[in-house]
């Protein structure tokens, strides 16, 4: 769609900056874009700067060449190919590469800063840096949070690979519980297309995650996951660890509750397939079979970021949206909520 | 589609850890996209991208896709499937200039098409673009409106699968 706008603005008789920015002014949501045109790389982000974009820089020792630039979604795609980190793209900036260097506009007249908080949480990779730390380390910090709000007595604390892991690490030494890792997860064959057999399917999760039996027997365990969305495969992981030995099986989640889809960008359910919508802690406890369940809180996820809380959206935990959603966009989603008066009567 | 059948052998990391194959939906939220552009003309900007989305594939597993840029002439290739499998040594050879803009998507909405994947590409009288994005909707009416009315055409991919 921005590219049709981009491009009929070029047509219109605009050069590439006015065409791209008239465009962005016309489109609204969450984008983060990268354009290549016969001129130059264009890197833009929307006033609210929701997906990340960073900007690198790759040396070179040829002779007489131009600054050489790179932008990505996360700099874990720049550091594969050896390029340094610069900075992000602002909300609401464009950057304009050509053999010149780097040209910056800001062409949003209002830009707020509401960073994707679930980026941080889960989406990015822990290698990826942001706010000049990996996401390790965030996910460490609420791994720890979480311990302090959320404490019970197990005799071990193993994460969900990879995604629960740091948070898993974090709340072990935040609690003093011995970290251990009790599902190895299959490695090394990547995704597969062939479709498992009826048997494989029921029994689990094995395919991808595999238990270590004696590690778990005779053991109570505290398990820790970055998100529940459906609760589907969390009541697989559960019965695994207790088929292989456990005698009680925690879980925590390094996340409040989901209960509203995202309109800018990621694809969670409508909100009737989100279990927190729906069910209080209790019955998603039961329904997953755990011995006790309980999530990071709102204030706790914010807090382990040490950054503005205001500078992020953490709309599918709170329904508080930073960028208006259409009304037909969000009556495709959002079935559970009361509509507005006008349409209601 | 799948060109390389070997490639499915290729660690992939960052996918879904609890996703059984196709089977089921992974039961976690799936990133939109991932998003690469590289202004770079002492390299091969085509394999750069390429490693680039490697890294992002995360991000997004359905389709990945590069354009390149050599003095203004934009080589495209796009397809349905992981980074590793869609581009291979030949595929990445056929690519390159001194500019290069990739992007790997998980489709949430639109069937799971070819002409879905990115990069897209808009002929313009200034020349071609090609635009790689993460983007969920334009609300702005009169956008909606425009865009529609607008003929731009999609280039078929320019190399072979
Ligand atoms: S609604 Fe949730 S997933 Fe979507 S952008 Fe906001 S924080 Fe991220």
């Amino acid at each position: 769609m921005i590219a049709i706008a981009v491009a009929e603005a070029v047509n219109a008789g605009k050069a590439w900056l006015d065409a791209a920015i008239s465009a962005f002014h016309r489109c609204e949501g969450a984008f983060s874009l990268v354009i290549g045109t016969p001129d130059g790389l264009m890197g833009v982000r929307d006033p609210n700067g929701v997906r990340p974009l960073v900007i690198g820089i790759l040396e070179t020792e040829a002779p007489n060449t131009p600054t050489q630039y790179v932008l990505a979604s996360e700099t874990c795609a720049l550091d594969i190919i050896g390029a340094e980190y610069l900075r992000d793209v602002e909300p609401g900036e464009l950057v304009w590469i050509t053999e010149a260097g780097l040209a910056s506009f800001h062409w949003a007249t209002q830009p707020q800063r509401k960073l994707c908080i679930f980026e941080m949480i889960y989406f990015a990779r822990p290698d990826s840096i942001m706010h000049e730390e990996s996401l390790y380390s965030y996910r460490m910090r609420i791994g720890k949070q979480l311990a302090i709000e959320s404490p019970t007595d197990v005799d071990l604390v193993m994460g969900v690979p990879d995604s629960g892991i740091p948070a898993a690490i974090g709340f072990s030494q935040q609690s003093g519980i011995p970290y251990a890792e009790g599902l190895i997860k299959n490695r090394y064959v990547g995704r597969t297309f062939i479709q498992p057999t009826q048997s494989m399917r029921e029994s689990g999760i094995r395919m991808k995650l595999n238990p270590l039996k004696d590690v778990l027997v005779g053991k109570r365990i505290l398990i820790v996951d970055d998100s529940l969305v459906r609760g589907t495969t969390s009541r697989k992981i559960v019965k695994a660890l207790r088929e292989a030995g456990a005698t009680e099986v925690h879980m925590r989640i390094s996340s409040p509750p989901v209960t509203h889809p995202c309109f800018y960008g990621i694809d969670t359910d409508s909100q009737d397939q989100l279990i927190a919508a729906t069910k209080s802690v209790e019955e998603i406890a039961q329904q997953i079979n755990v011995d006790s369940l309980a999530y990071l809180s709102w204030e706790g996820m914010l807090l382990a970021t040490q950054e503005d809380p205001n500078s992020f959206c953490s709309a599918c935990f709170t329904g508080d949206y930073p960028i208006p959603v259409p009304e037909m966009v969000k009556r495709s989603k959002l079935m559970l909520e009361k509509q507005p008066a006008s349409t209601s009567v | 589609m799948m060109p390389n059948s070997d490639d499915c052998t290729t660690e992939t990391t960052n996918a879904d850890p609890m996703d059984l194959g196709r089977v089921a939906r992974p039961d976690k939220p799936e990133e939109a996209c991932g998003v690469f552009g590289i202004y770079a003309p002492s390299e091969d900007v085509a394999k750069l991208t390429y490693f680039g989305l490697y890294a992002l594939q995360h991000r997004g597993q359905e389709s990945a896709g590069i354009a390149t840029f050599r003095d203004g002439e934009v080589q495209l290739h796009k397809d349905m499937g992981l980074v590793s499998q869609v581009f291979s040594e030949q595929i990445l050879q056929t690519l390159g200039g001194e500019m290069a803009v990739g992007h790997t998507r998980y489709s949430t909405t639109g069937s799971s098409r070819v002409v879905n994947a990115q990069p897209a590409i808009a002929k313009t009288r200034l020349g071609t673009l090609a635009l790689a994005h993460m983007v969920t909707w334009s609300t702005r009416p009169n956008c909606e409106k425009n865009c529609l009315n607008l003929t731009f055409s999609l280039s078929p991919p320019l190399t072979q699968k």
